[in-house]
């Protein structure tokens, strides 16, 4: 039950992380004119910024769409977490969270090599901090929706010796705890002690 | 053909249209106003010119690391089905994560199509934007492993052990209160040896 509980806890931290995440720069450039002239540019989940109030963006980027509805499933698994459709949705959303930062992570890697310097132009690229909480709240999401599923439990340890029955042709005809002793040896051991079963 | 089959086809076929889509044209960005079309098409690897060396290479995200990754794991989770069937949850939650995997990776790849394929104010009416059928293949990968997935978890019904009684819903007027079963026969009692006064039974 605290297995549980941890889970839900996990899967509740890592849907608002991911909303808040989506509203951080994914990377960061910064762009340096010969003419000393510098620009930040920065992108988030949801569209492309500057420090420039001039420079307008329209394009509209939508990488905020999956993850906020990862994040919704994630609470909502949470939500219903007794049911095994709830406990399903919970997977699901921490797969689906997963595709779809491992997709951003990978835009941001190749905006990061893009670089593009030259022409008195010097780009620099730094990683924002959207990409390490994505990480973590992707770890956060996919342990807690393990930890929330019915595991099977494990088999009992037996109880009693173990006999482990070796194949071969020597004494197979033997019985496993060995051949009781007869009435005239019994005397100081009780039967079926590891003496009398060593025998076999 | 059971469910399950179905959903074991639906799957593999899903994970290698996956990989297929990964290296079809995502996007196409380019103009057609001279005598030939001039333009660059984005695959999940790579971005090509259309007269070759038209341009540097240029860094393209690497967006079918995801997608494949997700079909190796649906193909996985399609083998799995074949364990016993105490084994056999393995195999779904696999299914489960992979198509999960797969449609947030599509799910974010589309996004990004999309915001690539954002006309500019300044370029509008000579470059043109189109997406590819790569995009469209990805979408499909994305639907059939859904279903797919739901039919892998469809258990096939056991067979009843012991005699099948299939009840009527009774009409209103009907003998309602007959035992499924019958009335059990009356034993006649004159048929029956008598036994003798005073013999325990």
């Amino acid at each position: 039950m605290t297995r549980r509980v941890a889970g839900v806890v996990a899967l509740l931290v890592a849907a608002p992380a991911v909303v808040v995440a989506t509203f951080l720069p994914l990377y960061a450039q910064q762009w340096l004119s010969s003419a000393d002239d510098r620009m930040t540019v920065w992108q988030t989940a949801w569209k492309v910024d500057s420090d420039r109030d001039e420079v307008v963006f329209t394009h509209e980027e939508l990488f905020g769409v999956p993850l906020v509805a990862a994040a919704a499933l994630l609470v909502l698994g949470a939500a219903r977490v007794g049911a095994m459709w709830g406990r399903l949705v919970a997977f699901g959303g921490a797969a689906l969270l997963l595709g779809s930062a491992w997709t951003v992570a990978h835009l941001a890697v190749a905006a990061y090599l893009r670089g593009q310097s030259g022409e008195g132009l010097t780009v620099t690229t730094t990683f924002g901090p959207a990409l390490p909480l994505l990480g973590l709240a992707c770890a956060a999401a996919l342990g807690g929706a393990l930890a929330v599923q019915e595991w099977p439990r494990r088999a009992p340890a037996p109880a009693g010796p173990v006999v482990y029955r070796v194949d071969g042709d020597d004494d197979t005809d033997t019985p496993p705890l060995g051949l009781p002793l007869g009435p005239a040896a019994e005397g100081p051991g009780p039967p079926g002690s590891p003496g009398a079963r060593g025998d076999a | 053909m059971n469910g399950r089959a179905v959903g074991v086809l639906l799957v593999v076929a899903a994970s290698v249209t996956a990989v297929v889509a990964t290296f079809q044209p995502l996007s196409w960005v380019g103009t057609r106003l001279g005598a030939h079309p001039v333009g660059f098409t984005t695959t999940a690897w790579d971005t090509v010119s259309d007269p070759p060396d038209l341009a540097a290479r240029i860094e393209t995200a690497q967006l079918g690391v995801p997608i494949v990754i997700a079909a190796v794991l649906l193909a996985i989770a399609a083998a799995l089905v074949f364990l016993p069937a105490h084994q056999r949850r393995v195999g779904r939650y696999l299914a489960v994560a992979a198509s999960g995997l797969l449609g947030g990776a599509v799910w974010a790849t589309s996004a990004v199509v999309r915001a690539s394929l954002a006309e500019d104010e300044r370029t509008r009416g000579t470059i043109e934007y189109e997406s590819g059928p790569g995009l469209w293949l990805l979408l499909a990968a994305v639907a059939v492993a859904a279903v797919g997935t739901v039919l892998l978890h469809s258990d096939p019904v056991p067979a009843p052990v012991g005699v099948v009684v299939h009840r009527l819903d009774p009409e209103p007027d009907d003998d309602a209160d007959t035992p499924p079963f019958g009335i059990p026969v009356a034993v006649l009692p004159e048929e029956r040896p008598v036994p003798p006064e005073g013999e325990a039974r």
